[in-house]
C-alpha cells in the first residue's frame, strides 16, 4: 500500500513538473504567471533529488553510514566538527549562495525567460548538483582534502597546478566583475551609497562587541546589526533629499571604484574579526532572509512574466551583452546551473562537519538545488518588469544612449515599447535620480525584487524603501564576497611568494601582509578600473570572462572528479560526470575562441581593439581622447590574452587528464585510490 | 518523556482535550527549543560551548582557550580559506 502510495505522488510530482515546463516551454503571445517557473522548477528538483540522487548515492558513490566520517575521527571542536545536517545543509547553503544566481539569469534573461530557466534547471539537477556532490564525497573520503589537493594526488601535478591557477584566475575576476555590479549600483546614487557606507561602522560596531564585549555572541550582534542596517536604509532617504548630504554621497563610477580597491585592501588588511567577519555575520542573515522573502513575495503575488520567451537578440546583438544563446546563456548563467567555484567549498569547510557520508546527498546535491531555485526566482524577477524598463536599465549608453528619449526611441525599434516618461516615473518611484544605463542586473533585479516586495507589504508607499533594501542586501553580500576573497587571494599569493622568498609566506608578517594584499587588490582592481571606463559597460567583456573561469574550475572539478570515479571502477557510470564535463569544455572553448577572435567588435577582444585603432588612424577619434582609447585597446587585448591563457588551461589539463585515464584504460597503470582507510563509526544509528 | 506527559494528563483529570493540548505544548517547546539550538549552531553562536565539550572529554590535553582568544583564533583559521561563493 505504502508503495503504491509512493508511485502514485511521484507520478503526479513528475506530470505536474513535465505540464509545467510544457507550459513555460510552449507558451507563447501571452503572459505566463509566474506560478507556472515555480512549479517547473520545484517539481523537477524534487524528481531528481528523489531518484538522481539515489541513484547516485547508492550506485555510483556507494555511501556508506557505517564509516566514519572526518568530522568523527578528528573531532576537535575546531576545524572538524560533527554537525547537524540541516544545519550543515544551512552552512553549505550561506557559503555557495553569491551574487552569481541572481546577477547571471537577470543579465541572461535579455535571450527571453526561456533559454536561461531551462538552463538553470537541467544544468544544475544534471551537472552543478552532480559537481558538487560528487567532490564533496571525494573530499569526505580523503580527510577533508581541497580540490587542488585532491587534483595533485588524483590526476598528476599539472592536474594540481592548473587547479591552484584557475582558482586565482577566477578569483581576481569574479572579484572584479562583482565590485563593477556594486559600483553601477551605486552611481549617482546617494541613497544606496550611503547606506552601503553605513554597513562598514555597523560591521565595525559589530566586530568590536563580538570581540570584546559579548564574545562570539553572534546572534545579539547580528540583530543589533540588523537593526541599525534597516535604520540607515530609511536614513538614506533624508540623506538624499538633503542637497548638502547628497552631494557627498554622489559619485561617479571611477570614484567608487577607487572607495572599493581601498575597501577591499582594508578588509584584508585589517584584523578578521574587526571588519570582515562581522560583515559575513551580517550579509549571511540578511541574505537567507531576503531570498526566503524573495519566495514567499512571489508566491503570494504571483506576478506576470513580461518578458517573451525567447528576445530577437538570441542572434547575437544583444545589449546587455554581445553574443548568441549558445554558448553565451550557458557562460552567462554559471552559479545557478553549474559553478566551479562550488567545488572549493565542497572540498573545504563541508567535508569536515558532516556527521554521515549519506548526509552528503542532501547537503551536496541539495544545496545546489536550492540555489538553482535562486537563480530561477531571479528570472522571475527580471522577467517581471516591462521588458523596455528591462533593457533601459540593463543597457550601456553607447547602445541606447543616456537620456530617457534616446532610450525610449532606441527600445521602441526594437519591439519592446517604452515611453520616456516611464523610466522617469520609475525612478521617482524608487528614490533614484535615473536608472538608465546601470548594467550589472543588481539594479534592474532590485527594480523586480521592490515591485514584488511592495505588492505584498506597503504597496507604492514603500517601494522606494524596497528597491534600497534590496540594492543594500545585494551590495552587502558582493562586498563580503569581495573582502572573503581578497583575503583568500592574499593568502594565495603569499603562499606562492613563500616557496621564492620565506618570510613573505608568513601570513603573520605585516610587510608580506601589505604587499600581498596590495598585489590581489591591485590585479582584480586594475580589471575593475577598466571595466568602469568602458564604454561598452564593462560587465559585457568581464561577465563573460568571469564565466569562463568559472566553467574552467567546474572542468577541473569534474576531470577530478571523473578520475576517481575511473579508479573507484565505475565504467559504465562515467557518462555522470564525463557528460557534464564534455558540455562545459565546449561551451567554454567556444565562448573563449568568440570573445578573441570573433569578427564583430561587441563581440571579439581583437575586433574591438582593431577597429578603435583604425578609427585613431583615420582621424575619426578626437585628440583629447586618444590616449583614453589606446588604454581601452590595450585593456581589450588584455583581456584577449588572459581569455586565451584561460582556454589552453582547460586544454592542458584535457591532454594530461587523457594521458592519465588511458594508462588506466589499457592498465599501463595501476588505479590507486588515495582514499584514507575505512575506519568504522562508533555512533550508534540515531547521533 | 511520555510518562511525564501522562502524568500530566492524569493530574489535569484525564480530560482528553488536556492530554492533546499538554502533548502539542510539549511538542511545541521541543520544537522551537531544536529550532533554537540549530540557529545557535548555524550562525557560530554555540562554537565555543562545543569546543569546550569536545576539551572537557580530552583528559590530559592541553587547557582549552579563553573565549576571546578562541574567537579570534576560529576567525583567523575559517577566513583563510574559500568561505563564500559566487
Amino acid at each position: 500500500m505504502k508503495r503504491l502510495l509512493s508511485i502514485v505522488l511521484w507520478s503526479a510530482i513528475s506530470l505536474a513538473g513535465a505540464a509545467a515546463l510544457g507550459a513555460i516551454a510552449l507558451h507563447r503571445g501571452e503572459r505566463i504567471n509566474a506560478t507556472w517557473f515555480v512549479l517547473a522548477a520545484g517539481c523537477c528538483y524534487l524528481v531528481a533529488f528523489r531518484f538522481y540522487s539515489a541513484f547516485i548515492a547508492a550506485r555510483i558513490l556507494a555511501l556508506d553510514d557505517s564509516r566514519a566520517t572526518p568530522a568523527e575521527r578528528f573531532d576537535d571542536g575546531r576545524d572538524f566538527v560533527p554537525t547537524n545536517k540541516w544545519v550543515l545543509l544551512g552552512h553549505h547553503f550561506a557559503a555557495i549562495a553569491g551574487p552569481g544566481p541572481l546577477v547571471g539569469p537577470t543579465l541572461a534573461a535579455q535571450f527571453g525567460y526561456l533559454p536561461g530557466t531551462l538552463w538553470l534547471i537541467a544544468g544544475s539537477v544534471l551537472g552543478g548538483c552532480v559537481q558538487d556532490f560528487v567532490i564533496l564525497f571525494c573530499s569526505i573520503r580523503r580527510d577533508g582534502k581541497s580540490l587542488g589537493q585532491m587534483a595533485r594526488e588524483e590526476v598528476g601535478r599539472w592536474g594540481g597546478f592548473l587547479a591552484q591557477l584557475a582558482i586565482l584566475a577566477i578569483m581576481v575576476i569574479l572579484l572584479a566583475v562583482i565590485a563593477l555590479v556594486v559600483v553601477n549600483a551605486l552611481k549617482a546614487s546617494p541613497w544606496a551609497t550611503f547606506t552601503l557606507a553605513m554597513t562598514i561602522p555597523i560591521a565595525l560596531l559589530m566586530g568590536v562587541y563580538l570581540r570584546y564585549w559579548r564574545v562570539g555572541r553572534v546572534l545579539e550582534a547580528s540583530l543589533l546589526g540588523f537593526a541599525l542596517v534597516l535604520f540607515v536604509v530609511v536614513a538614506g532617504q533624508w540623506v538624499a533629499d538633503s542637497p548638502s548630504w547628497a552631494r557627498v554621497f554622489t559619485l561617479g563610477g571611477t570614484t567608487l571604484a577607487g572607495a572599493i580597491i581601498v575597501y577591499g585592501f582594508a578588509a584584508s588588511a585589517l584584523p578578521v574579526w574587526l571588519l570582515l567577519a562581522p560583515r559575513d555575520y551580517l550579509s549571511a542573515f540578511i541574505k537567507v532572509g531576503a531570498i526566503l522573502a524573495l519566495a514567499g513575495g512571489i508566491l503570494l503575488v504571483r506576478p506576470d512574466v513580461q518578458m517573451p520567451a525567447l528576445t530577437r537578440f538570441i542572434d547575437g546583438s544583444g545589449p546587455v551583452f554581445a553574443g548568441k544563446i549558445f554558448p553565451f546563456c550557458f557562460i552567462t548563467i554559471a552559479c545557478g546551473a553549474v559553478s566551479g567555484f562550488h567545488s572549493l567549498v565542497s572540498s573545504g569547510t563541508t567535508p569536515k562537519m558532516i556527521l554521515r557520508e549519506g548526509h552528503a546527498r542532501l547537503i551536496g546535491y541539495g544545496a545546489m538545488l536550492m540555489e538553482s531555485f535562486v537563480g530561477v526566482m531571479a528570472m522571475v524577477a527580471a522577467c517581471s518588469m516591462p521588458p523596455g524598463v528591462y533593457f533601459a536599465i540593463n543597457s550601456p549608453a553607447a547602445i541606447v544612449g543616456s537620456t530617457a528619449e534616446a532610450a525610449s526611441v532606441t527600445i521602441t525599434s526594437w519591439g519592446f515599447p517604452l515611453l520616456p516618461g516611464t523610466m522617469h516615473d520609475l525612478a521617482r518611484s524608487v528614490g533614484e535620480q535615473t536608472l538608465l544605463n546601470r548594467a550589472g542586473g543588481a539594479p534592474s533585479l532590485a527594480v523586480g525584487m521592490a515591485q514584488i516586495f511592495s505588492n505584498t507589504i506597503g504597496g507604492p508607499r514603500l517601494m522606494s524603501i524596497w528597491y534600497h533594501f534590496a540594492i543594500m542586501f545585494e551590495a552587502l553580500f558582493i562586498l563580503t564576497v569581495l573582502d572573503a576573497g581578497t583575503r583568500v587571494g592574499r593568502f594565495m599569493i603569499q603562499d606562492l611568494g613563500g616557496h621564492f622568498w620565506k618570510p613573505f609566506g608568513r601570513t603573520g608578517w605585516m610587510p608580506g601582509i601589505l604587499l600581498s594584499s596590495g598585489l590581489i587588490v591591485g590585479l582584480w582592481g586594475y580589471f575593475l578600473y577598466q571595466g568602469v571606463l568602458d564604454p561598452l559597460g564593462g560587465i559585457n567583456s568581464l561577465w563573460p570572462l568571469f564565466g569562463i573561469a568559472n566553467q574552467l574550475l567546474a572542468a577541473v572539478a569534474l576531470v577530478v572528479a571523473t578520475t576517481i570515479l575511473m579508479k573507484m571502477g565505475r565504467w559504465r557510470w562515467l557518462w555522470v560526470t564525463l557528460a557534464p564535463m564534455a558540455v562545459l569544455v565546449t561551451v567554454t572553448m567556444t565562448a573563449a575562441w568568440q570573445k578573441i577572435f570573433s569578427a564583430d567588435p561587441r563581440l571579439g577582444f581583437l575586433s574591438y581593439a582593431s577597429s578603435l585603432a583604425a578609427q585613431i588612424a583615420s582621424g575619426a577619434i578626437p585628440f583629447a581622447k586618444i590616449a583614453q582609447t589606446q588604454r581601452l585597446i590595450f585593456n581589450q587585448r588584455l583581456d584577449a590574452a588572459v581569455t586565451a591563457v584561460l582556454a589552453l588551461m582547460i586544454l592542458a589539463l584535457l591532454a594530461d587528464a587523457l594521458r592519465h585515464w588511458y594508462a588506466l584504460i589499457v592498465h599501463r597503470r595501476e588505479p590507486v585510490l588515495h582514499e584514507s582507510p575505512y575506519v568504522a563509526t562508533q555512533w550508534a544509528e540515531g547521533d | 518523556m511520555r510518562c511525564a506527559e501522562e502524568k500530566l494528563a492524569n493530574m489535569q483529570g484525564n480530560a482528553s482535550s488536556h492530554f492533546v493540548f499538554r502533548i502539542s505544548a510539549v511538542a511545541i517547546s521541543r520544537l522551537a527549543r531544536a529550532a533554537w539550538q540549530s540557529l545557535r549552531e548555524w550562525s557560530g553562536d554555540a562554537a565555543y560551548d562545543r569546543y569546550l565539550l569536545i576539551a572537557a572529554a580530552r583528559p590530559g590535553a592541553a587547557p582549552p582557550l579563553p573565549p576571546a582568544e578562541f574567537y579570534v583564533e576560529q576567525l583567523n583559521r575559517r577566513y583563510s580559506k574559500p568561505t563564500r561563493c559566487c
